[in-house]
């Protein structure tokens, strides 16, 4: 089982490779796009400006590409915007094709209109289907075999389960499957999220709500109103009294901005075992624009519990012995595969 | 905090020499460092200007510093690359510094502050001057109950004038109604759909909106964005004969597919499809998932497919006006990949020749053909694992998982969200909502003229 670590700084790449990464997914935003659309119609879902999770320039690429050749841990190019416009898909496979003169010829993919249009002008990358297309069902993914893909990332939210019963009737010899692992946990499916993550405003994610009835009053779950309500108050009230001392340790019950822990932001680390025995080959940290610090922790953890993993082959006791290493005090909230 | 900010963020700065780009690490006084692949010897000799692309927030676009003359002043070899301290020479610099202290702020929040606390305190910052920016103040006001916000959304003033260019406009379009709940689909399996459909909508006093002119002649039976919100086989049937018997057209509404749900989405197409022959009657069938083709006969003449609405994708978030460039860009933003002639094609050949639209804040390029048009509700983002079944479960959003025997919190229970942003919670979807078909008649002409032929109204 391999592991698949984000990259966005040059200066990444050697460290993470030597701390145990199989292979990277980076993105690039080249100049001529940013000119022509900024981050309004983005290249790929990273769409922020202000921080790193992404290289600008071609320049970074051959640089990358020189390390490459020294270590030969591979890169994959994240290209998965859902959509581009008719004007844009040309760009798009210009891009492409300087990008595998370069040297990289492996793609990810969320928009299947950019994908036919790539195997109709004889482009012939290899080609991963992004977890943004939400492939989450064994008939969507005989769908989409159609197109020559090497891989399938499943989604974010895809029950275990799931997972095992497309790899077992996938009609496919030879396919990849990419599981996502640690961090990035979100709100909703990403597929199906249509709301801006850009760095100038809240993602629709973070904007806050209230669970209110739908009517006057609520019948059936009256009770459940109440609770809900009683606990508004009480997260309210904490967020108030820290906000006041700042030096408390942060958090509110159910947030991200707990303690920024290994796992903490979204974690599947105890099913690894699990994953391996279904056929899933690549196992995905998310964190493009993450520092230095945090991704090393996370692909040292990580490449621990698969040396782990080979070594035991019970699901239930692996999982108990990660849980016990890692998660003492009780597992991360975002659960991959609860 | 996780996240890494450079001085120079690598999206809003970027050089080029010649037409080589490069990375610029820092812009310092007249000095920049760049990191580049290559000796650039070759470049500076041959005399090419240096070009430094800064993104100017308040403009929304990239401004151009170029500088015919440039002293290099050393380098770093790295096993990899190079880092170059070149000084900048004339005029421009002065003009370049204002633009970079702007961009260096950004570098300045970041290191001190949490990510929400810096968003909030940079809108307040140079940068953002001039620029309209979020609202955070206007964020503590909501609605007491979602009947209150939607009595709000729908006090709809039009004049006589524009109700009679509805009223003209209708007779243009095909009305269909959207039974997409438990609630509806109990209330429609037991009465008179012409009776369930005047009731909903009088309710919401919308009946007299010269829309509605014309009688709504289809329904739309079953959810797009929730698999537990379908209604089971034998209501189901009850719903098709009621709309068979009432002489409305039917087109069945199909959610993603996930694997714990293709079973009893292959019995549901059995049985449609059985029924159509059975009673010698066409209907649709609306896709949010291409696994679903999978599942239909696609030689079945009694069957005609369209795309759903997850599958049409465009930027929904109804607060884009506030990006940097916005202005420039906002008539693209109604375009996607509908208007790709080689997609629309591929889709025509599955049989895919009907996209479902939505009505929101821009105005929709549609594609080439019929096309139908959901409002006053616009989906901005669901999610296979429902929020609200967490939150009324474990009182924390963030423990989820796939729910399969769903309680249905969503009959009573719904997000609020702050007023200014007009958008509501409904299960483990959000949505917005946009009164443009209710008050803009011109809008409405220009989409007939387009192609939609159909309105699909969503109550709930």
């Amino acid at each position: 089982m391999k592991i698949v670590m984000p990259l966005s700084n040059v200066d990444f790449y050697e460290p993470l490779a030597e701390a145990g990464a199989d292979e990277f997914f980076a993105g690039i935003v080249p100049f001529n796009w940013l000119d022509r659309y900024t981050n309004m119609m983005p290249f790929n879902r990273r769409e922020a400006l202000f921080h790193t999770a992404n290289f600008n320039c071609m320049s970074s690429l051959k640089i990358l590409r020189k390390m490459v050749e020294a270590y030969k841990v591979p890169i994959k190019i994240a290209l998965n915007s859902h959509y581009y416009v008719e004007e844009q898909y040309p760009l798009v496979g210009e891009v492409i094709k300087e990008l595998m003169d370069l040297g990289f010829d492996t793609f990810i993919i969320a928009d299947l209109a950019l994908l036919i249009y790539l195997r109709e002008v004889g482009i012939d990358c290899n080609i991963h289907l992004s977890g943004e297309m939400e492939l989450a069902s064994s008939l969507a993914i005989d769908f989409m075999s159609q197109f020559n893909i090497s891989r399938i990332v499943f989604p974010r939210k895809i029950t275990l389960d799931g997972i095992g019963q497309c790899i077992s009737k996938s009609a496919s010899n030879g396919m990849e499957y990419e599981a996502f692992m640690l961090n990035g946990f979100c709100m909703y499916s990403g597929g199906f999220c249509h709301g801006i993550h850009c760095d100038e405003f809240p993602s629709v994610c973070s904007i806050p709500y209230k669970i209110k009835p739908i009517k006057d009053k609520t019948e059936k779950f009256m009770k459940i109103e109440r609770m809900v309500s009683i606990t508004e108050r009480v997260k309210l009230n904490k967020n108030s009294i820290l906000s006041n001392n700042p030096t408390s340790n942060n958090g509110k019950i159910d947030s991200f901005e707990i303690a920024d822990t290994f796992g903490s932001e979204g974690c599947g680390v105890c099913r690894i075992r699990t994953l391996m025995d279904m056929g899933v080959t690549h196992i995905k940290i998310v964190g493009r624009g993450y520092s230095l610090d945090v991704l090393k922790n996370d692909v040292g953890n990580i490449k621990q519990c698969i040396n782990m993993a080979l070594e035991e082959s019970n699901s239930k006791t692996f999982e108990a012995v990660i849980k016990d290493k890692y998660f003492k005090n009780g597992c991360p909230n975002a659960c991959y595969y609860p | 905090m996780r996240l890494v900010f450079e001085k120079m963020p690598p999206l809003m700065v970027i050089g080029y020499i010649g037409d080589r780009d490069f990375k610029i690490l820092d812009i310092d006084n007249n000095e920049i460092l760049l990191e580049s692949c290559d000796l650039l010897d070759d470049l500076i000799n041959k005399g090419y200007h240096l070009s430094i692309k800064i993104f100017d927030y308040n403009k929304g676009e990239y401004i151009n510093f170029t500088f015919e003359q440039i002293h290099v002043k050393n380098y770093e070899v790295n096993r990899y690359y190079y880092i170059y301290r070149i000084e900048l020479l004339g005029e421009n610099c002065h003009n370049l510094y204002s633009v970079v202290g702007k961009v260096k702020e950004i570098y300045e929040f970041a290191i001190h502050n949490k990510t929400n606390d810096m968003q909030k305190k940079l809108s307040h910052s140079n940068l953002f001057q001039g620029k309209n920016t979020y609202d955070y103040e206007k964020d503590r006001e909501m609605y007491s109950n979602f009947s209150e916000q939607l009595k709000d959304w729908l006090s709809i003033n039009i004049s006589n004038e524009v109700n009679e260019r509805f009223r003209n406009i209708s007779p243009h379009l095909e009305l269909a109604f959207s039974i997409n709940s438990p609630r509806l689909y109990s209330q429609f399996s037991q009465g008179s759909f012409s009776e369930a459909i005047m009731s909903n909508i009088q309710k919401l006093n919308i009946s007299n909106h010269g829309i509605f002119s014309k009688t709504f002649s289809r329904v739309y039976i079953g959810n797009e964005f929730c698999h537990n919100l379908l209604p089971d086989t034998d209501l189901l049937m009850k719903l098709f004969n009621n709309a068979l018997s009432s002489g409305y057209q039917i087109t069945m509404v199909l959610p993603y597919l996930i694997e714990e749900n293709i079973n009893g989405i292959a019995d549901l197409i059995k049985t449609i499809e059985v029924w159509c022959e059975k009673n010698n009657t066409n209907i649709e069938v609306c896709i949010n998932d291409f696994g679903v083709l999978k599942l239909i006969d696609l030689h079945n003449l009694h069957i005609e497919l369209t795309l759903g609405r997850l599958l049409n994708k465009r930027k929904k978030d109804p607060r884009v006006n506030l990006m940097s460039s916005y202005d420039r860009y906002k008539q693209r933003l109604g375009e996607n990949n509908l208007n790709f002639p080689i997609y629309s094609k591929f889709l025509g050949q599955k049989g895919i020749k009907r996209y479902e639209y939505e009505s929101y804040f821009h105005k929709n390029k549609i594609a080439s053909g019929k096309h139908s048009m959901h409002f006053p509700f616009y989906q901005i983002t669901t999610s296979t694992y429902c929020k609200l079944y967490s939150e009324c479960t474990y009182f924390n959003k963030i423990k989820q998982h796939l729910v399969l025997n769903c309680p249905k919190y969503c009959e009573e229970l719904c997000f609020l969200y702050p007023k200014h942003l007009k958008m509501i919670g409904k299960g483990n979807t959000t949505f917005g909502f946009d009164d443009t078909l209710f008050i803009n008649s011109d809008m409405l002409k220009e989409y007939v003229d387009e192609g939609v032929d159909r309105l699909v109204l969503s109550v709930d």
